[in-house]
């Protein structure tokens, strides 16, 4: 199966297209930096700019031949580190510029990189939270920032091909993604700063998860737009998040009580009922 | 109020931009291109919506910020401007509501009234199989969108909740159908009864003299948080009864549930007439041939 990969090169980029060479798919990698040194063997490369329409057309066209599928990960990834209409326009025209061509080409699917930030809790200045826990693919959005609203867009913007095209359209929901030379310092924060996990309900995914649960996607036929939040079965964190969360904000505390044992306060069963996905890492392994 | 209106050189903003006027207020037309019919009292900056730099410059005119700002600036999905790229649709329709969304929080404004439309709800454009589940369709009714122009005003009508969110601003989506300036009525009434009737995305429509009154409205009152309004008139734009045509439109779809009969348009207005004290004033029956 030939895939075009989006932001190829960013970490979770880097991740995926492991992962599915790994499991025998023909890849197309693409991202706006230069080509890495370090691709697995097999795996073609195209240096592009997804919010130029024409970057995208040739990313989708690639050597003449169209994806079977396209994994879409390009993007600003948060709203820190770039002027607000930056991020937004960068996330909105690229999100577009693929989904238009994903119709016009009559590529049969697509996965959408969306976020847990579709929900627009890490962002956000007016504090808010859930009205229930565990947060799951039901639950209404709130986004008060461009990046928030990008990833809110970038699902419509899916609905909106598979309404036109009957294209078959995934979006994933990461949370806080932890990076392999990352778990040293995580598992210190857990200890030592408890509450600081907070705004992403203390929900966590490993990269490798991840990463394996954009190939369950590939690999399941779903009928209507479907969202997923990919999150690890356990809460970031040593205690149980009905006791954590009374001491964040009395409104958190009294919607945490639903929460028992180690449960985050992102529900993954969708996911694992749909996609066949488990996670396999802890943070509980890190330490 | 110091009022600036963005796209006040197109159709809907010329009747918006002379409404806001009669009524006194100060107003800056904030587009790309100047108005061919200038209305005299409202000033004129030209500037790109989908620059961010640009959009906040023009947020403050006569040395201070403006009090309100309506945004109308988009490419319409009218003839000849429909005839776009679907690409540059998007860009100029997404980025210039989140500009002007962005510079109102960031510049402390209070008001924004921005412009949806009709289009978030495409079900038309499904070859008539796949229905909204009910009529009259309203401001509950599901989005259901198929190109670009339906998608930025989706985006648009979530810019402006994102501006609430943040900054509680007062932020209200206007959802006009098909627009019907009076010079416009022997053209589109011409066009709904030929050899090769037009059909549009629903047999709602808006006077465009009614439409500009309804903007006013919503940027005058105060309280009304953070809303999306359908503003359309009590008939609908066709000959024969509405149910007829609804259920000729959707007879694929299967199961219909229609609550509107015989005159009565396919989207309710009762929101709009509740929430703001709007009534339309005009009916394309006033503007038939004798």
């Amino acid at each position: 199966m030939r895939v075009v990969v989006t932001g190829s090169s960013g970490r979770i980029g880097q991740q995926v297209v492991k992962e599915l060479a790994a499991h025998a798919y023909q890849v197309i990698a693409a991202d706006i930096a230069r080509a890495p040194h370090d691709l697995p063997a097999g795996v073609q490369y195209i240096q592009a700019d997804m919010t130029k329409p024409a970057d995208a057309v040739g990313v989708l066209t690639f050597r003449g031949r169209k994806p079977d599928a396209v994994l879409h990960l390009a993007a600003i990834p948060n709203p820190t580190k770039d002027p607000p209409d930056v991020v937004y326009a960068t996330n909105v025209l690229s999100a577009y510029n693929i989904v238009e061509m994903v119709g016009a080409l009559g590529i049969p699917k697509l996965i959408e990189t969306s976020s847990i930030n579709w929900l627009g809790m890490d962002f956000r200045t007016q504090e808010w939270w859930p009205s229930y826990l565990p947060v799951d693919e039901f639950h209404p959005h709130q986004a008060q920032d461009p990046y928030a609203l990008s990833k809110f867009v970038g699902e419509q913007a899916v609905e909106m091909i598979r309404n036109r095209c009957g294209t078959e359209v995934i979006s994933i929901r990461p949370p806080y993604v932890v990076f392999t030379d990352w778990w040293p310092d995580v598992v210190r924060r857990v200890h030592e700063e408890p509450l600081s996990f907070a705004s992403g309900l203390w929900s966590y995914i490993d990269v490798r998860d991840l990463a394996a649960a954009y190939r369950k996607a590939l690999e399941t036929r779903v009928n209507l737009h479907e969202s997923f939040y990919i999150v690890a079965d356990d809460a970031l964190a040593e205690r149980p998040v009905a006791d954590l969360a009374p001491e964040v904000s009395e409104a958190l505390g009294k919607k945490a009580k639903s929460l028992t044992g180690t449960q985050p306060g992102v529900d993954n069963s969708k996911a694992k009922r749909m996609l066949d996905w488990r996670p396999s890492f802890s943070w509980r392994d890190f330490t | 109020m110091r009022i600036v209106v963005t796209g006040g050189s197109g159709i809907v903003g010329g009747f918006v931009v002379r409404n806001l006027v009669a009524a006194g207020h100060d107003v800056m037309n904030v587009t790309r291109r100047p108005p061919r019919d200038p209305v005299p009292g409202a000033g004129f900056v030209q500037v790109d919506t989908t620059e961010m730099g640009q959009v906040v410059g023009a947020l403050k005119f006569r040395g201070k910020i403006a009090d309100a700002v309506i945004h109308l600036a988009a490419l319409p999905n009218v003839w000849p401007v429909a005839a776009s790229l679907p690409t540059e649709v998007w860009r100029i329709n997404a980025l210039s509501v989140y500009n002007v969304a962005e510079a109102c929080a960031q510049l402390g404004i209070g008001k924004l009234v921005e412009t949806s439309s009709v289009n978030v709800h495409q079900y038309m454009r499904s070859g008539g199989t796949i229905a909204p589940p009910r009529w009259p369709m309203d401001e509950t009714t599901p989005n259901w969108v198929i190109n670009a122009y339906g998608l930025s005003k989706i985006a648009g009508e979530a810019t402006a909740r994102m501006l609430h969110a943040r900054t509680g601003a007062q932020a209200i989506s206007i959802r006009p159908a098909l627009v019907i300036a009076p010079d416009e009525y022997a053209m589109r009434i011409s066009q709904m009864r030929g050899d090769r009737p037009k059909t549009w995305l629903s047999w709602s429509y808006s006077d465009a003299e009614d439409l500009a009154e309804a903007y006013r409205l919503a940027i005058e009152k105060d309280d009304l948080g953070c809303e999306a309004l359908y503003i359309v008139n009590d008939d609908a734009f066709t000959d024969a009864p509405i149910e007829t045509c609804i259920m000729q439109a959707y007879r694929d779809a299967g199961p219909l549930d229609i609550g509107v009969k015989g005159h009565a348009a396919d989207i309710a207005n009762a929101k709009a007439k509740a929430m703001l004290g709007w009534k339309p004033r005009h009916s394309w029956h006033d503007y038939e041939k004798r």
